[in-house]
């Protein structure tokens, strides 16, 4: 990555990241772990994967995500995130949003690809 | 995986397996970072604080053998710094969709206080006859289906004009047999003797009373539901 790129991309980050983790509960929950692994294996969509657990905590104090701890069998209960009705919605309109800008973004950049 | 750890504690908040360093180095990431989040929202932080240690935690039992110094610094450098962790506290915007939950909802018009109340009132005070329940059933589902008003004020509104309203019959009801029960008990000397009987005199003013008492705490329920309706359908406006 060049030196740079990271502001960009924080920026870019703020947008949608959010949306990122909605989409991966909307199968099923996941614990934390998990998340930070999937979306942190190639550095783009998460930074550090620490950052993830602010914007999993945003999410739950905006009623998106919901928490519910399980016993595991590798260790201490651990907290399993899933996907509520209005994290949803969010996704839903999020994904019917994405489609066009993300498009619109890729055909003015075009002619600089 | 079988977990060959031995774990005295046994809890969520046991401490992290491995030797001493180990576990200094994850106290001390979770103290700067706590310390950097000191002026957050306190959930959040409590939040943020107790899901990197859970991430931590799960990676070191991961391994299935006591974690060394490098196995900690690995996770914690996949971590990031706790700069970059506490600048993404309650950094972006606030959640997503939290301004879109006060958009208005359902009636709200500044119409909606003013008809929904009046068709309750009218409702249950000509409770004797079936044009005036029509009218009180719309005002119960203007009043069901707004979003003007609270769960429990809705269910004040309905249910106080409903037993108003039936309250207002038995009154009615009762007023009549009474005056069904006169008769004439004795002649004598050509004039005729009436009493007339019904409930004693107590039990109807009892029964008064507490109608009474129904009415006028629907009227003044339904007086408070307008007001509070109408100040908030403006503030929508």
């Amino acid at each position: 990555m060049v030196p740079g790129d990271e502001g960009i991309l924080t920026n870019l980050r703020r947008g949608a990241l959010e949306y990122c983790v909605l989409a991966l509960l909307a199968d099923g929950e996941w614990y934390g772990l998990d998340i930070a692994r999937r979306l942190g294996a190639d550095g783009i969509l998460l930074g550090g994967e620490g950052t993830l657990y602010p914007l999993l905590a945003r999410l739950r104090k905006g009623g998106l995500v919901e928490t519910q701890w399980r016993e595991s069998a590798t260790g201490p209960p651990r907290r399993y995130y899933a996907l509520t009705d209005a994290g949803r919605r969010a996704l839903d309109a999020f994904a019917r949003t994405w489609a066009p800008f993300r498009d619109a973004v890729d055909s003015t950049l075009g002619s600089h690809r | 995986m079988t977990d060959t750890r031995p774990d005295p504690t046994g809890s969520a908040a046991g401490p992290p397996p491995g030797t001493s360093p180990a576990t200094h180095a994850v106290d001390a990431y979770l103290d700067e970072l706590a310390r950097m989040l000191a002026h957050a929202d306190p959930v959040e932080r409590a939040d943020v604080l107790g899901g990197v240690r859970e991430h931590v935690d799960a990676r070191l039992a991961e391994l299935g053998r006591p974690p060394t110094e490098a196995d900690v610094t690995a996770v914690l450098t996949a971590l990031g710094p706790p700069e970059q962790v506490a600048g993404e506290a309650s950094a972006g915007a606030p959640a997503p969709f939290a301004p879109r939950r006060k958009r208005p909802g359902t009636l709200t018009g500044t119409w909606v206080p003013l008809v929904t109340t009046l068709a309750l009132f009218l409702g249950f005070l000509g409770s004797a006859l079936v044009l005036p329940w029509v009218v009180w059933l719309v005002g119960a589902v203007l009043l069901g289906v707004s979003t003007l008003w609270t769960v429990r004020e809705k269910v004040l509104g309905i249910g106080l004009s409903l037993v108003a309203g039936i309250g207002l019959i038995a009154l009615l009801a009762a007023s009549l047999l009474v005056a069904e029960v006169c008769t004439t008990i004795g002649v004598e000397g050509g004039e005729t003797t009436t009493t007339c009987e019904g409930t004693t005199p107590v039990d109807g003013i009892v029964l008064v009373a507490i109608i009474g008492a129904v009415v006028v705490a629907a009227g003044v329920t339904l007086v408070v539901l307008l007001r509070r309706g109408h100040a908030r359908a403006q503030a929508l406006a």
